[in-house]
C-alpha cells in the first residue's frame, strides 16, 4: 500500500500536537496531583507520627506507673512502721529493720526509692507527688480515714501523683496521673 | 522540542512500586501500633492479676485466723482442714479465676505461722506472653490454666485479756484525790518484791489508760499521776486537771505536768469478746462456811468448782479460798466484809447476775493478782469495789460500770488489771498494773503481728 506525501506529513503534524498537549496538559495536572498527593500524605504521617508517638508515651508512661505503684505497695504493705514524714518523702523501718525512703524530687522531677543505702529512680517526669498519713480508725458510717497526727499511729499512706511528657512543646495526651491507699500490714505499737 | 511517550509499562511498574511501598509503610505503622497495643494490654492485664492475688491472700489469711479463734471446736484437723504433722491445710476457691492455699504451722502454739499463696487464672493471651522483668511472678500451671501466684508468711499471737492496765470501753474518770497508776512485774524480782509483789521503789511506767470511746474527754485525768500511756479512740480526748501528769516515770516525778508529748493516742481500736459461762460439769455445789486461821468464813472454797444462784454474805461476812477454786454465780455477789485467799490458794470467779459488790477489807491475797481471776458475763452491769480495803487481782466484765470508791485519807491499793465498760475512781486509789498478767489468763483472740511477703 503506497501513502501519499500530503498524508504523511498529516500524521506527523498529528502526532507532534498529540506529543505537545502531553508535555504540557499532563505535567502540569501531574504535578497538581502529585503535590496534592504529597500534601496529604505528609499531613497524614504528620497526623500519624504524632499519634503514635503520643501513643508510645501515654503507654510508656502507664508502664512506668503501674511498675512504681506496685512497688510502692508492695513495700509499702510489709514495712514495720513508718519513721518519717513529709509531704514529699516517707521513711520507714521494713519488714529487715533497713531504712526504706521513697522521696520526690520537684525539682528534677524524679521519685526515688532508697533502700539499705541502694537509690533507684521509680519515677520520671513527675509534676506533682504528695503523700498523706492516716491512723488505722475510720470515721462513722464512711471509710474515711482519720489523719495521723504521729508518726506511731500512722497505718494507712496515702500517695499522689502525676506525669506527663512533652510533645512539640505540648503535653495533651501525655500526661497520666495515679492515686493509692496503701494499708501497712504491721503496726509498731507504742513501747 | 519531542518529547518521547513514557512507555505505558514503564509507569504501571512505577505506581505498583509506589503503592507497595506506601502500603508497606502503613501496614509497618499499623502493625506497630497494634502490637503497643497488645503489650499494653498484656501489661495491664498482668498487672491486674498480679495484684488480684493479694485479696485471694488475705482471704487465705483471714480464713486461717477465723479457723485459730474458733472456740467452738477442740482441734484444727476440722471443717476441711487437714493434717500433716503440726501443719494443717486448706484450699478454697474465691472466685472463678482465683483461689488460695493456705497453712498453718502450729509448732508453736502461741506464735502460729500462716502461710497464704494466692492464685490468680491469667487470660489466654496474657499467659502466652513472656513476664516483664520487674515484680511478675513466673507463671504457675494449675490443670491446664496458667496462673500468676503470690505467697505472704503470716505470723500470729495469742493476744491475752490483760495487755493493759486499765482499759474500758466508754469514760474513765479519775476523779479523786491523789489517784496515780504505774506498773510492776510480779513474774521478775527486778520489778517486783522477792515475793512478787508491788515494790514502790521497783515501779514501771506501764500504767497504760486506754478507752476505745472517741468522745470529748474520754478520759478524765483530773490531777491524777498517770505514770504510762493514754489512749482512746479515734477523735477522743484527754482532759489533764492542772496538777496532773501523764507520761514517763521520769516526767511524772520530775514534777511534769499535763500529758508528755507521744503518750497519748487517739487510735485505741479494739473488741471486747463476751465471757461465756463454763459448764457445771464436775460442780461441787454450793461451799460451806467455816472457819480458818482462826477466822470465821461464811462460805469456804476448797478446789474444785463450785455453782451457787447468787452470793449475799451481809453483815461484814467474808469468803475464804484454801484451794484452788472455781465459782460459778448465776446471781449477784455481794460480800460485805471481804474476800480472803489464802496462801496456796487460787479463785475464778464468774459472776452472771447485774452486780458485783466486794467490801471491806477488799480481796486479800497477799497481792498476788494472779491468784484471783474474776469474769463478768455481759449481764453482769455494775460493779462496786471496797471503800477501805485493797484489791489484788485480774478483772474482766467489759459490760460492768466500775466504781471504786474510797473514804477518808487511806490509799487504796488496786494490784492486777481491769477491763470494764467505765470506770469512775473518786477515792485515794494508787492502781498499780501487773506486767506479769500479759501472758496470764484465757487467750483471747489470734491477731497478727508479722506480715511478710515472700
Amino acid at each position: 500500500m503506497s501513502v501519499s506525501p500530503a498524508s504523511r506529513i498529516t500524521s506527523i503534524d498529528r502526532r507532534r500536537r498529540r506529543q505537545s498537549a502531553l508535555s504540557v496538559a499532563e505535567v502540569v495536572v501531574a504535578l497538581g496531583l502529585t503535590g496534592i498527593l504529597l500534601i496529604v500524605l505528609v499531613t497524614i504521617s504528620l497526623t500519624t507520627g504524632r499519634s503514635l508517638a503520643e501513643m508510645f508515651h501515654y503507654v510508656d508512661l502507664d508502664h512506668y506507673n503501674r511498675i512504681a505503684l506496685d512497688v510502692m505497695t508492695r513495700d509499702l504493705r510489709q514495712v514495720r512502721y513508718l519513721s518519717d514524714y513529709q509531704t514529699n518523702s516517707v521513711s520507714f523501718v521494713d519488714h529487715s529493720s533497713n531504712t526504706l525512703t521513697f522521696a520526690y524530687s520537684p525539682t528534677n522531677r524524679l521519685l526515688t526509692r532508697v533502700q539499705a543505702g541502694r537509690t533507684n529512680t521509680l519515677l520520671k517526669d513527675c509534676d506533682f507527688l504528695r503523700f498523706e498519713i492516716y491512723q488505722r480508725t475510720p470515721q462513722s458510717n464512711s471509710y474515711t480515714l482519720y489523719t495521723a497526727s504521729q508518726l506511731t499511729n500512722c497505718k494507712v499512706i496515702s500517695v499522689t501523683w502525676s506525669c506527663s511528657r512533652s510533645l512539640f512543646g505540648l503535653k495533651a495526651n501525655t500526661e497520666q496521673g495515679q492515686t493509692a491507699r496503701i494499708v501497712i500490714r504491721n503496726k509498731k505499737e507504742a513501747e | 522540542m519531542n518529547l518521547q511517550p513514557v512507555s505505558r509499562r514503564t509507569t504501571s511498574g512505577n505506581i505498583l512500586i509506589v503503592t507497595i511501598f506506601i502500603a508497606a509503610a502503613i501496614g509497618i505503622v499499623l502493625a506497630a501500633a497494634l502490637t503497643l497495643v497488645k503489650s499494653q494490654n498484656q501489661a495491664v492485664a498482668r498487672s491486674q492479676a498480679w495484684n488480684a492475688c493479694i485479696p485471694a491472700i488475705e482471704a487465705g489469711v483471714e480464713e486461717a485466723l477465723a479457723h485459730i479463734n474458733n472456740k467452738t471446736e477442740n482441734t484444727l484437723e476440722v471443717n476441711g482442714w487437714t493434717k500433716n504433722g503440726q501443719t494443717y491445710f486448706l484450699e478454697r476457691t474465691v472466685s472463678a479465676d482465683s483461689f488460695f492455699r493456705v497453712s498453718i504451722i502450729n509448732t508453736n502454739d502461741q506464735l502460729p505461722v500462716i502461710m497464704s499463696t494466692g492464685f490468680v487464672r491469667l487470660g489466654a493471651l496474657v499467659a502466652q506472653a513472656s513476664p516483664p522483668p520487674l515484680l511478675a511472678a513466673a507463671n504457675t500451671t494449675v490443670g491446664n490454666n496458667q496462673y500468676v501466684a503470690r505467697a505472704v508468711q503470716v505470723i500470729a499471737k495469742r493476744q491475752l485479756l490483760f495487755v493493759k492496765a486499765m482499759v474500758a470501753r466508754d469514760k474513765i474518770d479519775m476523779n479523786g484525790n491523789n489517784i496515780s497508776t504505774d506498773s510492776y512485774d510480779s513474774s521478775n524480782p527486778l520489778y517486783s518484791t522477792p515475793n512478787g509483789t508491788y515494790d514502790p521503789a521497783k515501779a514501771r511506767d506501764n500504767g497504760d489508760v486506754s478507752t476505745v470511746s472517741g468522745v470529748q474527754n474520754a478520759i478524765n485525768v483530773g490531777n491524777a499521776n498517770i505514770k504510762g500511756r493514754v489512749r482512746t479512740g479515734p477523735g477522743g480526748s484527754v482532759r489533764v486537771g492542772p496538777n496532773g501528769s501523764v507520761g514517763s516515770k521520769a516526767w511524772v516525778e520530775g514534777g511534769r505536768s499535763g500529758v508528755q508529748p507521744g503518750w497519748f493516742s487517739d487510735d485505741m481500736n479494739v473488741e471486747f469478746d463476751d465471757i461465756l459461762r463454763p459448764s457445771d460439769t464436775g460442780s461441787l455445789g454450793m461451799p460451806g462456811s467455816g472457819r480458818v486461821n482462826n477466822v470465821n468464813y461464811g462460805y469456804v472454797l476448797n478446789s474444785g468448782k463450785y455453782v451457787m444462784s447468787s452470793v449475799d454474805l451481809g453483815g461484814g461476812q467474808k469468803m475464804a479460798i484454801v484451794g484452788n477454786a472455781t465459782l460459778i454465780v448465776d446471781g449477784s455477789v455481794n460480800i460485805t466484809g471481804g474476800l480472803d485467799i489464802i496462801p496456796g490458794g487460787s479463785l475464778t470467779l464468774y459472776v452472771k447476775g447485774p452486780n458485783l459488790d466486794i467490801g471491806g477489807s477488799g480481796v486479800n491475797n497477799t497481792r498476788r493478782s494472779t491468784n484471783c481471776t474474776i469474769y463478768g458475763l455481759s449481764t453482769l452491769t455494775s460493779i462496786t469495789l471496797p471503800n477501805s480495803g485493797d484489791f489484788n487481782g485480774a478483772l474482766y466484765a467489759p459490760s460492768a460500770d466500775m466504781r471504786m470508791t474510797g473514804g477518808g485519807n487511806a490509799e487504796i491499793n488496786w494490784c492486777g488489771a481491769c477491763v470494764t465498760r467505765s470506770v469512775t475512781m473518786t477515792g485515794h486509789q494508787k492502781f498499780h498494773y501487773d506486767e506479769a498478767l500479759k501472758a496470764f489468763g484465757p487467750p483471747a483472740k489470734t491477731v497478727v503481728i508479722s506480715w511478710v511477703e515472700l
